[in-house]
């Protein structure tokens, strides 16, 4: 039971040292008063642990970190809440050791009420509250505090829609008011909508900085091509060649017609449905279409023509399935991957207000009259 | 596929950069890497400029420890009563042993308790203070001092709460051994008891969040510290109670309370409470010695370790 420890001991004695990584590197980073800046990348990429360092709660192992101001932050908004206590009491804790006197709380406890949304139930002990309610009143104290520097990391994915719209107005009106918004998320819509430059860490190491569009839309590429590289496995559908091409086989075009070739060969003669979906490189599509059929055994080819492709300039990723229908004893199947890539020519999407998500740019022709 | 980062970066002039993470070097140059040095002075005063956290955070312990509990506060008054009875017990069996002289074995018993409890309630709390609050060291980086210290708070209102169990013993005893007028010296022991609990809260605090096998011994190492301490008197000549003796050696006696300041005060106070002597001067000095020596190091070996307190806790 011991023996490890003493193996450990006898190992330490002799000089070894716990093997160590370097979880972040070569950051430099500067960030305007009022400035929203963005991060991401994968997870264990790094993205938690710079917030963290911003916030000062970890110190670097190499290099500073100089935050001007009063520091907030929505880490894991719930975790800061004791469970035992009533709402009102939490308020109070919670606004103190982020850095308000009692009285800061005070003028700001309606607000934080109304925003949380929990009315009567101030004075209920918090842990009798829903997940709901007790992730909103942490969301509300943090985001009332009007810190200097508003850290973000990942809070939005919990909460019902309504309260996420919500929480993106809230920020960017704080934003509006002059604190400077740290956001770290995997919802790249969001960073789009949030922020104006933005972060691409991979691995420890800065991959991109720049204009958040920009970095996100590098980002976005990255992860399809991460995709394209790890199914290989045979299911029973091989595909033999797979072409996507524009009118009379040249360049993609918004708005214009697309033809995709498949050939692919199957085990055993299969009825199913082939399934073909455009995204920006990640597995959720703009949009899927389909095609229900018998499928002979062998090879065989399949042609698609799209009227017209509904997608601004960018590059895409084609994925495709191909499934027999369930309840079936067919066992030959394609499972959902990335096909092909290509990029589309045609008018740059146009930016949403700030604050307002995008979930994918799709292109539509559009005329505007004024009278 | 080939990646088209520069043909990307090409298209917009917007100031992306894309960086190629080949040149980054594997390990930062020597000069850049990070040395906590802790300021002292400046700790402090930030210390004192968020001195409210502390009062707030004694404040959330103590309202969560007695919520939903039935007798609620009355807690407060058992836990030391309950001690007492415990230590009655145990010493019942000894035949003729009855330190504190004159004075009845349990009244002689619950000031030492009352005095021991300041200080043991503090280490108790104290001890995970850091580990359990975990999380809210992730919010913010107010002085990480708050924790410890807003233990010895909530230590000290359960002390003060514990003070009237002894003045129903006084009762009981129907003030046949009033508290004498030397009672007054408390104060003075009192500060010779601070900075021994504040610098062993800090030091075992910031010690268990890289070593977790002081959860194991504090627990245990407590209780034996006070039975050594509450039960074995320091005999001094002059105080009639020879039978019990711990220590009769005078400069063993002193080198003891360098190392254990909390015999100082107690011998101290009882024997200024309940026997109306004054201060044993070289004992309350050496005690003193000791409990300043004990803040120092353990608030230094807090600040060093403080680096690690977020990450480790």
């Amino acid at each position: 039971m011991f023996q490890d420890q003493i193996l450990l001991l006898g190992r330490w004695l002799r000089g070894y040292r716990r093997p160590y990584r370097w979880v972040l590197r070569d950051i430099n980073l500067h960030v305007d008063p009022g400035k929203t800046y963005g991060i991401i990348g994968v997870n264990g990429s790094g993205k938690s642990t710079l917030l963290k360092m911003i916030c000062q709660t970890t110190f670097p192992s190499a290099g500073s970190v100089t935050a001007v101001g009063r520091v907030g932050a929505l880490l894991e908004v719930r975790s800061g809440i004791h469970p035992d206590l009533s709402g009102r009491q939490n308020v109070y804790l919670y606004g103190n050791i982020m850095g308000m006197s009692r009285s800061e709380v005070t003028a700001r406890f309606d607000d934080i009420i109304d925003f949380a949304e929990i009315g009567d139930a101030v004075d209920r002990q918090v842990k009798f509250y829903s997940t709901g309610m007790a992730i909103r009143l942490g969301f509300a104290i943090a985001a009332f505090l009007e810190p200097d520097i508003l850290l973000v990391d990942e809070v939005l994915a919990v909460g019902d829609a309504r309260f996420q719209q919500k929480c993106l107005e809230r920020i960017s009106q704080v934003v509006t008011n002059g604190t400077t918004l740290f956001y770290v998320s995997h919802d790249l819509p969001t960073v789009e909508a949030v922020c104006d430059r933005a972060m691409w860490l991979a691995d420890s190491y800065v991959r991109a900085d720049g204009p958040a569009r920009d970095v996100v839309s590098l980002y976005r590429q990255s992860v399809g091509e991460q995709a394209e590289l790890t199914t290989t496995q045979d299911t029973g559908v091989r595909l033999l060649k797979v072409e996507v091409t524009g009118p009379d086989g040249g360049q993609i075009l918004s708005g214009e017609e697309v033809n995709v070739r498949i050939v692919a060969e199957s085990e055993e003669p299969m009825f199913g449905a082939f399934h073909l979906g455009i995204s920006q490189g990640t597995a959720m599509p703009v949009f899927v279409i389909r095609y229900a059929s018998s499928f002979p055994s062998g090879q065989f080819e399949l042609r698609c023509r799209m009227q017209s492709l509904p997608l601004p300039k960018g590059r895409y990723s084609l994925w495709g399935a191909m499934r027999a229908p369930r309840g079936s004893d067919v066992t030959a199947s394609l499972p959902w991957q990335p096909l092909a890539s290509f990029d589309a020519y045609g008018p740059v999407a146009i930016k949403a207000p700030n604050g307002v998500m995008v979930l994918t740019p799709v292109h539509v022709p559009t005329e505007w009259e004024l009278t | 596929m080939s990646t088209t980062l520069e043909t990307v970066s090409d298209e917009e002039d917007s100031g992306l950069k894309v960086f190629d993470v080949s040149l980054v070097p594997d390990e930062p140059g020597d000069e850049a890497m990070y040395r906590h040095r802790p300021d002292m002075w400046h700790s402090a005063r930030e210390l004192m400029r968020r001195w409210d956290v502390m009062f707030t955070l004694a404040e959330r312990d103590i309202r969560a420890q007695y919520k939903q509990a039935v007798l609620g506060v009355a807690w407060a008054l058992l836990v030391p009563l309950v001690s007492l009875f415990m230590l009655v017990i145990l010493a019942g069996h000894v035949q003729g042993f009855s330190p504190g002289g004159h004075v009845p074995f349990a009244l002689w018993t619950y000031t030492g308790l009352l005095a021991w409890g300041l200080f043991g309630g503090a280490i108790g709390g104290g001890t995970n203070s850091l580990v359990s609050n975990k999380a809210l060291m992730a919010k913010s980086h107010f002085p990480r001092e708050c924790f410890p210290l807003s233990q010895v708070l909530e230590s000290a209102f359960s002390s003060l709460i514990a003070t009237i169990p002894l003045l129903i013993l006084f009762a009981v005893y129907k003030f046949q051994y009033p508290p004498q007028l030397a009672s007054l010296w408390s104060p003075l022991y009192l500060a010779v008891e601070i900075p021994f609990m504040l610098g062993l809260t800090f030091l075992v605090s910031s010690v268990i969040v890289t070593m977790r096998d002081l959860q194991q011994i504090v627990p245990i190492m407590m209780p034996l510290l006070m039975l050594i301490t509450v039960l074995k008197p320091l005999a001094v000549e002059k105080h009639h109670h020879l039978t019990a003796a711990f220590i009769t050696d005078p400069v063993l006696r002193v080198l003891y309370c360098v190392a254990n300041p909390m015999a100082a005060v107690l011998s101290n106070f009882r024997d200024s409470v309940l026997l109306g002597f004054g201060p044993q001067w070289e004992l309350l000095i050496a005690g003193a010695v000791g409990s300043v020596g004990y803040l120092v190091l353990g608030y230094v070996v807090f600040k060093r370790l403080e680096v690690n307190f977020a990450d480790l806790s």
